[in-house]
This record gives structure tokens, sequence and C-alpha cells, in this order.
């Protein structure tokens, strides 16, 4: 099995095994464009130590997932926001460290991974009322009581069924 | 809390009052004690239970490796994290390494805030550097058993502190991709909850592409040509076009028909009524007797860029994205346009609202009504009963007993041609209105089937004694057409003209030599088929040339339905058959239905059928399985479409003289969405088609209708909550109550309002046989001395008429789209229901549903 380098943003060297490494499509291009196992480490720049690890963790758990589907058909069904039991624990992390690994998953572009973190916000979003969404997420509340009243009174139709 | 946009900001604003100095109350530590023995005195005072704990951590961690310099992430405690740097204490200290993350350059201009809005200068405490040597590990013991040492009060005042730190505005942090990704994942109430969170959050949740997926997820019907051409021409594209349909529309509506159809249609009813796909609105350039207007007020002059979406913004300047410059809540939901960078755009969430209130409409049965012809033109109706109807996006055909197909203009309810060339009662038709096809099939008792140029009303061609008997049913596709007859035949044939060597050309000269092919003897056959020692045949086989005759039922074909190579037939001997035309071989049976059969739809994957037995049954097509049994009529079933927001609506009418809507529940009483069904795909348990509303062709008295011009405006001054136009003689219009326990005595009551008797169009001598072989549903009534005067239908006699015999009022055909039904029947009348019952913005966006 060859294992590859990764030199993260706070310069720490983190040996992965290239497959999975490979699950970061950045990586893989970057890999195939060199042609050969490089010796020397691949720099990830935007991506610390930390985050960079837990996103390692992620691959290693996910290395030997078959490829998603091609989602042809994705936006005619409702969108599941189903997320399988290890990545709910995976992403048990507060919301800096949450924000890092979806920042970190749209850069090294690993698509799952990037929709498991947005999955999981929508999570943290859904079923809230405007006030616990405030709360959830530290917004500070930028309307006028008159305007938060006629957004709700166009909102009402949604609330039957 | 900060009030300026930059969030990164906040966070390290707010938090850094936690930068409390510690010097300013322990003075005498401004230097790193010599040893870390020293430590517990100064910070914990001797009387701390918990001093001597803390010191032994203190010690044993001391020898961790320090934090690194340039990391973003402070997780004390966490493995992961420990060579990272240090916690909330530490916030703008780190000894100014921090560079990394573009947010940690906020730290010096954040803690100089905070030190400038300190009045108290309690912001001065400084933490000394020594202490911020240590582990993360130590660090947090300290940070912790300093803060158990506090008044919960205090403690709850350094948790309020915190929550910048530890809740993050995803929304308004994340690139705006990301951002939109999270809220796709919403469903619409989450996401109106969402755009009431900030006016940040807003404006991505209002954006039209989440609206859009909302609007798909639901299943509904979307007219994405119409989407375009509506961008198109906010970006200020479509004006010629726009021009353009006005001349057409005027044209059409002042110059009587006008030949060339404007535009591609897209709709006939090989589509509209397969089972698997819902109509189209026949809305689909005008709302209803609305003339259309260019949005002139969108146009802007701007160059026509893709600019459709916003561009993805630097996550530092949040408040600046998508905004068109408009002063305006820019998000607004009841209009049909939102922001853009240059330019509107089409406002999904207006749609999709919309399409929520129709589909609302539909459950709770609100709607208005309306006939043809216009009651203030009713000379130009049918004089007798109508067999049978089709409607494309801007035209209604009629077929009826008065031996007319009438071309209706669905927009302004007019006349616009009288097609005559039967000698007896058209029975069926298909149309398709497209440049592309121009063409009507149709079908007579008079057994010949005629074929029509559209858009002239020339007759092109004409398949004398098609069959025996009557032609009870028709459908063609680009290849077939298919015919069926109370002679008990389906007859197969060719749309183009055939030539040899194709598969088609052999079944067909195999008809001729059989002698099915009226046009051809089998005398002639050697102009066909190859001679010994002939090179090749020396003719081609016409169109309409005849190619199988499926012979199997011992009864009256009474439906019929075309998909692809496949024809599903019903008949009056109790079965359905399912035909390959390739091969001409009948491939399946269904057994189930009790009596007759009179009407069937077929997608390719499941069958509806209509019977004499009372019930409406869907079966699947590959296992033969009955998987639903829809009863409720009180009569045969003659007319029946599947459709509808994912396939979970079906409409049938009926001899009972009602028109039933069913709306297929799960066991909560929410749509259906037909995910999981059970094995061969039946109903899994607690699912049914449940009736949700009764419609009578005999109660929909003509409203007092205003002329075109004055529609849109009405349309606009009606309010919503309008109920539909009560019917003078007291019948209540809605629809009695779901699961009425006597739709029979209903309909009996109603009877007495026939208008059919009113007119002397005499009840036909239909006695519904309920076994074959007797059975046919398009009895041909005796001969009727005022059939070829039409009489101008008066409302005042119709109320005033006396009660009729009953089953005076028998659905024979009907047909419904996201936002229209339209039924024929023994009245001389066609009348169709509007769900968008008036309310202007359904109307609006109706055009892309």
């Amino acid at each position: 099995m060859s294992q590859i380098i990764l030199l993260s943003s706070d310069n720490v060297e983190l040996k992965v095994d290239k497959e999975v490494a490979e699950r970061s499509i950045l990586i893989k291009n970057m890999l195939e464009d060199v042609g050969e196992t490089p010796d020397q480490a691949i720099p990830i720049p935007n991506v610390n130590e930390g985050v960079l690890r837990k996103v390692i963790e992620w691959c290693e758990h996910h290395r030997n997932d078959p490829p998603p589907p091609a989602d042809e058909d994705s936006d005619s069904r409702k969108k599941s926001t189903d997320i399988e039991e290890w990545d709910q624990k995976f992403m048990q992390v507060d919301q800096e460290m949450l924000f890092e690994i979806i920042l970190a998953a749209n850069y090294l572009d690993i698509k799952p991974l990037l929709d498991v973190g947005c999955k999981t916000v929508a999570n943290m979003i859904k079923g809230k009322s405007p006030e616990e969404i405030r709360k959830t997420f530290n917004i500070q509340n930028d309307f006028t009581p008159e305007e938060e009243d006629q957004i709700r009174r166009e909102n009402e139709w949604a609330e039957d069924r | 809390m900060s009030s300026h946009g930059d969030p990164h900001h906040d966070r390290f604003h707010t938090a850094s009052p936690a930068t409390v100095d510690i010097h300013s109350s322990l003075p005498e530590f401004t230097s790193p004690p010599p040893a870390f023995s020293h430590l517990p005195t100064p910070i914990f005072p001797p009387s701390s239970s918990a001093s001597s704990s803390g010191t032994s951590h203190a010690l044993s961690t001391a020898s961790l490796p320090r934090s690194e310099p340039g990391s973003s992430l402070k997780r004390p405690g966490s493995p992961l994290l420990r060579k990272t740097h240090s916690f909330k204490l530490d916030e703008g200290y780190g000894e100014g390494v921090e560079e990394s993350q573009p947010f940690h350059d906020s730290h010096q201009t954040a803690r100089g805030s905070a030190y400038a809005a300190s009045s108290s200068g309690i912001a001065d405490v400084k933490i000394p550097d020594w202490m911020m040597e240590l582990g993360d590990d130590v660090r947090t013991e300290v940070a912790y058993k300093l803060v158990r040492t506090l008044p919960t009060s205090a403690i709850a005042a350094i948790v309020e502190r915190l929550i910048p730190v530890l809740h993050l505005d995803f929304v308004a942090l994340l690139p705006s991709e990301l951002s939109l990704q999270i809220l796709s994942y919403l469903p619409p109430k989450s996401l109106l909850n969402a755009s009431l969170a900030s006016k940040t959050w807003r404006k991505f949740a209002m954006e039209p592409r989440l609206w859009k997926g909302l609007y798909r997820a639901e299943g509904w019907s979307l007219n994405d040509e119409e989407a375009f051409e509506f961008e198109r021409e906010m970006r200020g594209e479509g004006k010629r076009k726009l021009q353009q349909d006005t001349e057409n529309f005027l044209k059409q509506r002042y110059n009587g028909f006008n030949g060339t159809s404007g535009g591609p249609s897209t709709d006939n009813l090989s589509t509209a009524a397969t089972l698997g796909s819902e109509a189209r609105s026949p809305m689909s350039s005008f709302s209803a007797g609305q003339q259309p207007t260019p949005p002139t007020s969108f146009q802007t002059n701007t160059p026509d860029e893709e600019d459709l979406y916003p561009a993805p913004f630097p996550s530092q300047h949040t408040n600046s994205v998508l905004v068109a410059s408009q002063a305006c809540d820019p998000a607004n939901i009841t209009s049909i346009t939102t922001y853009g960078l240059t330019h509107p755009r089409l406002n999904w969430a207006f749609v999709f609202r919309n399409r929520k209130k129709l589909e609302e409409n539909w459950r709770t049965n609100k709607y208005v009504s309306f006939q043809m012809p216009d009651p203030a033109h009713a000379h130009e109706g049918h004089s007798e009963c109508i067999y049978t109807i089709q409607h494309s996006a801007k035209y209604l055909l009629s077929g009826s007993r008065d031996r007319s197909i009438k071309i209706w203009n669905i927009h302004t309810r007019r006349l616009v041609k009288s097609l005559t060339g039967h000698e007896g009662s058209v029975l069926c038709l298909q149309f398709d209105d497209s440049p592309q096809e121009d063409v009507i099939f149709s079908g007579s008792s008079d057994t010949n089937v005629i074929v029509w140029r559209f858009s002239t009303g020339e007759r092109l061609k004409t398949i004398t004694k098609a069959h025996s008997e009557s032609v009870l049913n028709l459908r063609f596709n680009k290849k077939y057409v298919v015919t069926c007859s109370k002679d008990k035949c389906v007859k197969v044939w060719s749309r183009n003209e055939l030539h040899f060597g194709e598969a088609e050309f052999d079944c067909a000269v195999r008809q001729i030599q059989l002698g099915n092919n009226r046009l051809i003897e089998p005398s002639q056959l050697p102009h066909y088929i190859q001679l010994t020692g002939h090179s090749r045949p020396t003719k081609d086989l016409p169109s309409l040339t005849l190619i199988h005759t499926l012979v199997g039922h011992n009864a009256a074909v009474n439906a019929i339905q075309l998909n692809g190579e496949e024809v599903v037939s019903a008949s009056g001997d109790r079965l359905i058959k399912l035909w390959n035309l390739r091969s001409g071989n009948c491939e399946k049976t269904y057994v189930g239905h009790k009596k007759g059969i009179a009407c069937i739809q077929y997608d390719g994957v499941k069958i509806v059928s209509g019977s004499s037995d009372k019930s409406i049954r869907v079966w699947d097509k590959g296992s033969q399985a009955e998987i639903a049994r829809l009863e409720g009529h009180t009569g045969l079933v003659r007319t029946v479409q599947a459709g509808g927001p994912r396939n979970a609506r079906i409409v049938s009418g009926g001899y009972d003289e009602t028109i039933r809507i069913w709306r297929r529940e799960d066991e909560n009483g929410e749509l259906d969405d037909g995910e999981n069904p059970g094995i061969f795909g039946s109903l899994r348990d607690g699912v049914q088609w449940r009736t949700t509303g009764i419609l009578r062709h005999v109660n929909e008295v003509p409203p007092a209708r205003p002329n075109a011009h004055a529609l849109a405006a009405a349309a606009a001054a009606a309010a919503m909550q309008q109920p539909p136009p009560a019917a003078p003689q007291n019948v209540p219009v809605a629809p009695p109550p779901v699961n009425h326990d006597n739709p029979a005595l209903n309909a009996a009551q109603n009877a007495f309002a026939n208008v059919g008797a009113q007119n002397n169009v005499p009840a036909p001598a239909a006695p519904l046989h309920p076994f074959p072989p007797q059975f046919n549903i398009a009895p041909i009534p005796p001969p009727n001395v005022h059939q070829l005067l039409p009489q101008p239908w008066n409302p005042q006699n119709h109320v005033l008429a006396a009660p009729a015999a009953q089953n005076q009022n028998k659905v024979f055909k009907l047909q419904f789209d996201a936002r229209f039904v339209w039924c024929c029947s023994q009245d001389m009348r066609i009348v169709g229901w509007d769900f968008a019952a008036n309310d202007p913005d359904i109307v609006e966006a109706s055009r892309f549903f």
C-alpha cells in the first residue's frame, strides 16, 4: 500500500494511504497529474493539522465506499437529510470544527463529506423557529418588528399541512 | 454585541472581553514565575480545594509541546488538537503568531476596540505570558477551576460571552454556494423560518434555485419552456417574441381562427392523457382571457450576460451579495419576480407558493366553473350531446352526436371552427396542433375514420369502413394509428408509407392476403410482394395501410390506449388485453372486472380502467396484479384519467352523472408519494385512494361572465375566498362531503336541472347491459328531429327546468391538467372547472405549471 505525505497549513506532515487520500478529488487529480507517487509532502495550504486529521479520519472510514450514484434525478425527490450513524457521531463536534470541516471538504473536493457537513448544519436548522435558529447560530435579528410581522403573515400559507 | 457586518470580527470582538488581565489583580506576576511550583499560590487562593490537583496537573503537562503558530482551531481537550493554539482566554494573544486564517487577522483590531469600549478598566486585565505557555490541558483545567470559583451569575455571564465563539453563523460565513447547499436540504416550512432569521438569511432562503428544487421535489409538473422564456423576457431578450405572441393572439381573437398556431405546443393528448405525465396547463402563454402584457417595467438594457445566478462572494462581505440595489425587500414571496444581479429573475418561491395553493384548492374543492360555448354565444355550441373532448394549451376539440367536430379557443371560449364530414356521431378523436403534426383523427359511428389538417380544417383522408361497426376509440402516435370498435376488433394502421423490407410491410401484406385491407384487394398483391424472378416489389404501401387486426376480445372493444409499441384494450368482455404492435400478439390479459370495461389508461407501467361494475382498478402491467380498486361511483365509469403530482390523482366520470376526484393518501392523510409500494406495486398498508371531491356537470350554471377584455381585471378583483358561483336552483355547487353515504340519492335530486331534456335532446336509448356481448358504451340514440337545429341555450329555461328522467347527464369524457378539469356529457355544453378559483396569483403563476 503506497503512502503519501500531506503537509498541513501549520506545517505538520501526515502520512496517509494513497487510496485514502484519493477520496479527495483535489489530491487525486494532483497525483494523477504528477504521475507517480511523490516522495515529497503535498502541501494542503488551506487546512490545518487538526482539521486535516479529522478529514483523514473520515476518509479512512469511507475508503471503500462505492462511488456516489450519478445524481440525475436527485432534485426530483425530496432531499433527505438522513446521515448514517458513524457520520453522525463523527460530526458531533463544535461548530467551529464543523465549519472548518465543511470548508476543507469543499476545498479538497470530497463531495460526500461536504454533503454530510451541510446536512448536519441543515439538521441544526430543521424544525426550529426563527428565534431558535438565531440562537443556534448567534444571529442578530436585523428585521424591524413591522418587517418581521409582514414576513410572518406572508409565510402563513405554509402553516397548514 | 457588535453591530457591524463582519461576523468574524464579531466573534472575536465579543470574545475579547474574556482577555481579563490578571495583572491588575495579580500585579506581582508581571513576569513568568521561575518555577511552576509557584503557580497555584497566586491563581488559586490557598483555601481553594482545587489547588493541589491543579498543581500536579500543571506539572505533569508542562512538558507538552508548545502551541504551534498558525493554527486556526482551538479545541482544548481534544487529543487531535492538542498541539494547536490555546483557548478562549488567549484571544488576542498567541504572541502575535496567528496569521494563517483570515478571521484571525481581526484579533488585534477586535482587541483594540474591546479595549476602547471598556470604561471600567477591567478589560485591561492581561494573562501573564508564562501562563500562555502552558499546554491546553493545563489552561483548560485552570480556566475551569477559576470559573468555578465565581458566583453562578458570573458564570452565566461568561457563557453568554462565549456564545459567539461557540455559535457560528454558517449561512453568512460560508461561501454562498455552500450556504445554498445547506439550505437546499430544508423543507419549505423550515426554509421560511430560516428566512426570518436575518436579512442575510432571507436573501439566501428566498433564492429561486432553492424553491425551484423544492417545487420539483413535490412532484409537480413544470413547464421549463415557459420558465426559460420568462427569464429571457426578464433579460430583455424575449421582447420581440412577446410582441409576436401578442399579435398572434389578437389576430386569433379578432379575425377568427388563425392557421399558424404560434409556437410549438408540447401538448397533445398522447402525452396529456398518459398516466405517467401530468398534462400541462392549457394556460401556456396567456392567462385566461388576459392579454399578454410585456413586463416592460422589468426590462433592462443590460447586456445579455449569463447572470442568472448570483456570483459566489467572499465570505467577508456577506451583506453585499445578491443585492441588486433594490430598496424594497428583494425577496418578496408575493411577487412573480425577484432580485437578480442585473435584472429580475423568476421568483420560484412565488411559483411554489401558488402551486401549493392550487393543490390545496384541489384538495378542498375550491374552483370556479365555466362552460363552452360562452352563454353569450350559445349558438356556437353543439346541437346534441358531446361524446368526446380533448384539449391542448390553446384549443379544445369536441366531437358530438350532431356529427360535427368543433374547435374552441380555450382562452376566449369561442368557437374557432366546426368540421363536418362524418355521417354519424363523432365518438372519438385525437389531435396534435403542433406545427410538426397539425392533424386531427376522428372516429364515428359511421364506421369511418377521418384525418383532418388541424390548422385549416381540411379533410385529408378518410378510412371508409375502418371497422364493420362504430369506431369507439382511436389513438395515434408518430408511427401508428390504432382504432377499436364495437365489432370486437382493434386495428392498427401505419401513419407512414411502408416500404419493402420493413417489418410492418410484411404484416400489412399479410392483412391484404387475409382480405382485411379494404383498400387493397388480395388480387393486387403481386404489386406488393416479391415474386419469383422479380428483384423487388413494385409499390410501396400508402400511409394508413392496415398493419394488424387484433382479434381476441369477445365483445365490443370500448377503449384503447397506445404507448410506444404497446396497446392496451378494454372490452365489454370484462377483459383488458395488452398487445405488442411489432408482433401483433396479445401478451397479457388482465382479469378482475365484474362487468364490461368502458375506459382505460396506460403509462407503460400501470393500467387504470373504469368499468360498468362501477369500480376503477389500477393494474401492474408486469405482474398483472390488481393493485388498487377505487369504489364510489354508483354507475358505469365511462372516463378516467390518472396523473397529477406523483401520479396520485385520478379523475373519473360516469353514468352516475358525477365526476370524482381521487387522491392517493397515506395513513396520515398526506399525499402518498408512491415511493414505497407494497408487493407488485400494490398500495402499502394505510395507503388508499380517497374521493376528495365530486363535480357535477349539471350544477354548473353559467356564471355571469364578463367579456374577455374585462376578465383579467375581474379575476384580479375577485377575492380568492369567493366561493364558486352558486347554482340558482340551490343545489350546492360544492360537492357533498367526502364519502357521501348516498351519492345516488344526490344524483337523483340533481337530475331535475338537466339541460338535455330542456333542449329536447332525447334521452339516448342506452340500456346498460351489464354484461357482454350487448355492452356498448357509446349507444347511438334514435334519430332526433331537432338534431340539426341548434337551439340557443337559455339560462332562464335552465333554472325552470322540470325534473327530467334519470340518467340524462351521463359524463362521457373528461380531461384534466394542473389547473382545469374539462368534461362533456349528454349535455350540449362543455363544462370546465378552474381550480385557480379566480386567485390572480395562481393564475399568474400557472403558466409555469
